[in-house]
């Protein structure tokens, strides 16, 4: 195995564009007893949700295929692929909560196998035969992902590793997944702040293409994310989150981190704690609390984060930092470093 | 140079057999796993839209007796992966303290946590005060009966692991589909022992899933018989614990190496339809593929053990394939789905603990069946216990997603 580094060279992500205010609906108490419960808790009173505009961007699976050429063609790779069957290239997508198709009214068979099985339409339609597999890691997916591609690259297993997933939004899940985060923020010793009584979410589909780094140069691809460090680190012995030692970021305090991207758990206590954890790691960085700045994303957030700096000209070094209720979290150093 | 990776460690759980040794014993004696009705009255029956009985092993009555076992653990699931997990561990000769270790990480190929459907169904998209008031499981309506953290987070906790588990799923062949990274790690030095568990619960989901696609047995499943109407799944659990051979430790003699393994798809034709079936050419190429990396050419290959779900179409690719590459070489094949249930995820891990008794007593348990395997004709299947040397073992693994894998095994000479 060679340990060359792994560069992200195109994405995709299609955002939900119709806006929804949620109330629970009268003829069911379950739906309304949740609410209630959770504005209780939480404070959160309004939920506005962007889902998938049926009319325009189609169900969640019209939006993962969209998503999925743009990040296609956003590396250069739409019609080179179209031309031969690849085996040298693989898929590793994720949803939120595992198989979900049953919540729709309407679901068929066709669909509960591309949803919560494979969305094998993804590879007849660009002829992908290399591994690919499904993964289950919330809102660690990401990562979790950009570690397995990477694995598959340095390994030669795989050239080219396409990585993501879909978010959708569905009000028994988003309700009660508040509730849980909220109840694991309390045991981790981390308080409850009400002051905001909205939360919005945004269902959406994101993909971005993984390759060795000097894999691209043929190609007419001009973006390119380098990855410098993705790794996991245990945060299960932490009885406080307030304990957690530095965000494991050793040996990387001599890169210059310009911005730090958190919040990607949703929960604003959260990225206040992580902030503080990393003033002391990179006191000059700029902290981006990504739920302030664009909403919550669920498991697609890293991936929205990474959309959004590709397609900008700084160049400067950039941590994504993620925890969540498995126990985990991750940390993920990238810079732009586009062709001239 | 790559590092060899060994197998030192096997364990299971499944309504069949509750050890390794268990498994072998009750295959050798020609026992048969208990199919139960999936559901308990026509009531129910009628609720799901099902005219016909179905049947599988749910590993129900072992998975209370474990909660009991394991008082820690309040969720069924985890206790049985904690129980499998401490028989392979058991059984290579380490104690549970290594999963704590850094260099030590856990991969699970499965579909991960989904919750049973029997719990809302009814109430999921409407219901009123009375209903939920005869219906306490709504509850199970709720994210953490979704998210797999709810699984991994206890798990993790119970071992201590320092590393995150990665769930990897490609349906029936994900255990196979689970060895390929934890092997990619363990070559390239990053850890230094991977458990590879594999699993899949038989939800109603599950049930409702396979039903639609036509493919569970309304009579009978005879993996390898055009007799065969389906598949009769059955919830397993099988663990493996590979290591690199230049880490391996005195008190321990491994049989075998992962040889190679090789992965693919295989594309339906067309854009707009699922694969659901898979060409017997995708499943030769694959085999050749790793044959291939192996450097190994098909006279050599000893013994097969091929997928042989029950579904005829999918059986009849598989012979149709295993025809092609080696009819006319010595290779002997053998499946046991008849007799363990369809064990869905886990089934190439369970073949694995199969493989494990192969190599270390040079012995093929028999292929046994209640009906007329006519597809097994002019195939080297055997139907006698045999004793014999075996060098080289491939093993298939096929998923209704489309994926298949082939993995060669070789036997370590210690002489």
């Amino acid at each position: 195995m060679l340990n060359y580094p792994i560069s992200i060279s195109g994405s995709g992500l299609v955002e939900g564009s119709k806006k929804r205010l949620f109330v629970p609906r009268l003829n069911n108490k379950y739906e309304q007893s949740l609410y209630e419960k959770i504005e209780k808790t939480s404070g959160i009173q309004y939920w506005n949700v962007d889902q998938f505009d049926k009319e325009t961007q189609g169900r969640h699976l019209d939006a993962v295929s969209q998503a999925f050429e743009q990040a296609m063609k956003n590396a250069g790779l739409y019609r080179k692929i179209n031309k031969k069957i690849s085996q040298r290239i693989g898929i590793v997508y994720f949803n939120m909560y595992g198989p979900t198709s049953f919540m729709n009214k309407e679901f068929q068979v066709k669909e509960m196998y591309q949803s919560d099985v494979f969305p094998a339409f993804l590879l007849n339609n660009h002829n992908i035969t290399g591994y690919s597999v499904r993964l289950r890691g919330e809102r660690n997916g990401l990562f979790q992902g950009l570690e397995l591609a990477r694995t598959l690259i340095q390994s030669g297993e795989l050239d080219i590793v396409v990585v993501g997933g879909v978010f959708q939004t569905y009000s028994y899940l988003y309700l009660t997944e508040m509730q849980a985060a909220l109840d694991w923020q309390v045991s981790k010793k981390i308080k409850i702040n009400k002051a905001s009584s909205e939360y919005a979410l945004h269902e959406s589909a994101g993909f971005l293409v993984v390759e060795a780094s000097n894999a691209d140069e043929k190609r007419q691809s001009k973006l390119k994310l380098d990855i410098n460090e993705l790794n996991a680190y245990s945060a299960l012995k932490a009885n406080s989150l307030f304990e957690l030692p530095s965000l494991n970021t050793v040996g990387q305090e001599s890169i210059d981190i310009e911005q730090c991207y958190l919040g990607l758990n949703g929960r604003d206590e959260i990225a206040q704690l992580e902030s503080m954890l990393l003033k002391d790691l990179y006191p000059s960085a700029k902290h981006v609390n990504t739920y302030k700045e664009w909403g919550d994303f669920a498991n697609i957030n890293g991936i929205k984060v990474l959309h959004e700096h590709i397609h900008n000209e700084d160049n400067h070094n950039s941590l994504l930092h993620s925890m969540d209720r498995d126990g985990s979290a991750w940390n993920l150093i990238f810079t732009n470093n586009h062709k001239k | 140079m790559y590092s060899k990776v060994v197998v030192t460690g096997a364990g299971c759980l499944s309504d069949f057999a509750q050890t390794s040794s268990e498994l072998v014993t009750k295959l050798a004696q020609g026992e048969f796993v208990r199919f139960q009705p999936v559901f308990e009255n026509n009531m129910l029956k009628s609720m799901f839209g099902f005219e016909h009985d179905v049947k599988y092993a749910p590993l129900e009555n072992a998975r209370k007796k474990l909660l009991k076992q394991y008082k820690a653990i309040k969720k069924e699931k985890v206790a049985a992966l904690v129980n499998v997990t401490e028989q392979v561990l058991a059984d290579s000769k380490l104690d549970t303290s290594v999963l704590a270790q850094k260099n030590t990480r856990v991969f699970w190929g499965s579909p991960g946590n989904h919750p049973d459907l029997l719990s809302f169904i009814r109430e999921l998209h409407s219901n009123e005060s009375i209903d939920l008031l005869f219906n306490k499981k709504i509850t199970d309506l709720h994210a953490d009966s979704f998210r797999n953290d709810t699984l991994t987070q206890p798990y993790a906790e119970y071992f201590q692991l320092q590393n995150p588990i990665l769930t990897v799923s490609s349906a029936c062949s994900s255990a196979l589909n689970a060895m390929i990274p934890a092997i990619a790690m363990l070559q390239s030095g990053q850890i230094d022992r991977a458990l590879v568990l594999s699993w899949q619960e038989v939800s109603k989901f599950d049930i409702l899933f396979m039903s639609g696609l036509n493919i569970m047995a309304k009579q009978s499943s005879l993996p390898f018989s055009k007799n065969s109407d389906g598949l009769m799944p059955a919830y397993g659990i099988a663990g493996i614990l590979l290591e690199r051979s230049d880490n391996i430790r005195d008190e321990q003699t491994p049989h075998f190496t992962v040889k190679a393994m090789s992965s693919r798809r295989a594309l339906s034709g067309s854009a707009n339809s699922a694969s659901m079936g898979v060409s017997f050419r995708s499943i030769s190429q694959t085999m050749q593929d790793v044959l291939d990396k192996a450097g190994v050419a098909a006279k050599d290959v000893d013994l097969i053990y091929p997928h042989g779900n029950g579904i005829t179409a999918s059986d009849q690719s598989e012979i149709s394939a295993l025809s092609q590459l080696f009819s006319s070489h010595k290779a002997k094949i053998v499946s046991y789905t008849e007799q363990t249930g369809y064990l869905l995820a886990a089934s190439g891990g369970f073949d694995l603990i199969l493989a494990k008794d192969a190599f270390e007593n040079s012995r093929i348990i028999p292929i046994r069946s209640k009906g007329d395997l006519d597809l097994t004709q002019d195939m080297n299947f055997v139907f006698k216990e045999c004793q014999t040397d075996i060098k080289c073992l491939l093993k298939n693994s096929i998923g209704i997603d489309g994926s298949i894998v082939s993995c060669l095994l070789e036997r370590i000479d210690h002489a």
